[in-house]
């Protein structure tokens, strides 16, 4: 009994009163309203600190793995320079695959005539697109005087060719000349080169009929007289005319379908298909 | 005023143990600031009422903050304060009173604690808890000291 005259023991029921009491409400109506007020009033203030705690924590770890961070960003550096390079690769193939193609179509709608593909690997040193260097010859049935073409249009003809080489003049070339159609009005004449224009690559249009009704922006074709090249292959659009003074035409300046500072394959016709 | 300084202090504690404290884990043991705090004011206070319904407070807003079984820690952290209040210890300064005391109460409810959930009673299980707590109450018992009980710093022994 003295013991529960201390204040120790009077301390020490109560608190076993309290709990069991709350103990009983809780068990009963499944929630302890002390808790609920408390948690209640506390959110705000447990909420804030939370947040922070939460950003000094993301402060200290930034800090603390700073020298990762910098370890993997140069190594992610790296990783993009790799990927950079190799998606120019990529592209560059790409290019290269869309060309050949365009190329292999041409091949395919050319069926009276028998063909080889073949790469630029060199330009005239002059470097004047006058003359071109291509990587296959004789051993792939490339002759002098075959024709060179492109799906855009006419490149030129073969000059010269060795076992696995073959030299082109192009259409600009001023020894070339190539006989050509006016696509809307039928007039015929040659398409020459000219050693001025030949740097701007342009070439000439000549022996043209004078009161031939020719204008800016009119598209030439071959002719296919002469039996060098087929018909119906653009060769070039016509810049400026040239003319008299009476307004009889003398010559016009055209420029090649064909850019010859970006040519990568070609088709050469060296035969006709029986 | 001790009183209203008492309770900030309570408040302010478990608001730290229940949003901070997590971030310096070790061990899987964190310290129980709130528990180290009714500790140090207990062995403080000359009241024993006061010391007793601050541990209770303390308990229950610690128990509801916490998710923690309400009853079990409110009754733990009366009766803990009730016990340190009680006994006097006149041959120790209050800091290793409190120091003491506080080693002793972790002890006995970690042992409390691993046995009431059928696991084993690992000395990591017991160290690592006295250890904390008892940093906690040397930082938590000098600032209170200075700031709510106002006493001048007493010798060791």
């Amino acid at each position: 009994m003295s013991f529960f005259k201390k204040k120790i023991g009077v301390a020490v029921i109560a608190v076993l009163i309290i709990a069991a009491v709350s103990s009983v409400i809780t068990h009963f109506s499944g929630t302890n309203p002390i808790t609920a007020v408390v948690r209640t009033v506390m959110s705000p203030f447990t909420n804030g600190a939370a947040h922070i705690s939460r950003w000094i924590d993301e402060q200290v770890n930034f800090i603390w793995e700073a020298s990762a961070y910098k370890e993997q960003n140069e190594q992610l550096e790296a990783q993009i320079t790799e990927l950079k390079k190799k998606n120019k690769e990529v592209a560059v193939y790409q290019e290269e695959v869309e060309r050949l193609n365009t190329l292999l179509e041409l091949k395919n709608s050319i069926t009276n005539y028998s063909t080889v593909a073949a790469v630029v690997i060199g330009y005239s040193s002059s470097n004047q697109y006058d003359r071109i260097e291509i990587n296959k010859g004789v051993f792939s049935g490339i002759n002098p005087g075959n024709t060179v073409i492109t799906a855009d249009g006419v490149v030129g003809t073969v000059t010269e060719a060795g076992p696995n080489w073959a030299m082109v003049d192009t259409v600009i070339a001023p020894k070339s000349s190539t006989g050509i159609r006016v696509s809307r009005t039928d007039d015929v004449g040659v398409i020459e080169g000219d050693s001025e224009l030949c740097r701007e690559m342009m070439c000439k249009l000549t022996f043209v009929d004078k009161e031939a009704n020719i204008i800016v922006g009119d598209i030439l074709e071959t002719s296919g007289t002469g039996g060098i090249y087929p018909p119906s292959l653009n060769v070039g659009t016509i810049r400026e005319i040239s003319a008299d003074s009476m307004g009889m035409l003398n010559y016009a300046v055209v420029e090649p379908t064909v850019d010859f500072s970006e040519l990568h394959e070609v088709l050469v016709i060296n035969g006709v298909v029986q | 005023m001790k009183r209203i300084k008492l309770l900030i202090w309570a408040v302010v504690l478990i608001i730290l143990d229940s949003s901070v404290t997590h971030y310096i884990r070790i061990f899987d043991t964190v310290p129980a600031l709130t528990y180290a705090f009714v500790i140090c004011a207990a062995v403080m206070e000359e009241d024993f009422k006061l010391a007793t319904i601050l541990g209770g407070v303390c308990g229950m807003l610690y128990g509801s903050l916490t998710g923690r079984s309400f009853e079990t820690v409110f009754a733990a952290f009366a009766l803990s304060a009730a016990a340190v209040n009680y006994i006097k210890g006149k041959s120790l300064c209050g800091l290793l009173k409190a120091v003491f005391r506080c080693a002793v109460l972790t002890i006995l409810g970690s042992v409390a604690i691993s046995v009431l959930n059928r696991g084993a009673v690992t000395a990591l299980s017991v160290v690592a808890p006295v250890l904390y707590n008892v940093a906690a109450v040397l930082v938590i018992y000098p600032i209170l000291e200075h700031t709510v009980y106002n006493q001048k710093k007493k010798s060791l022994i």
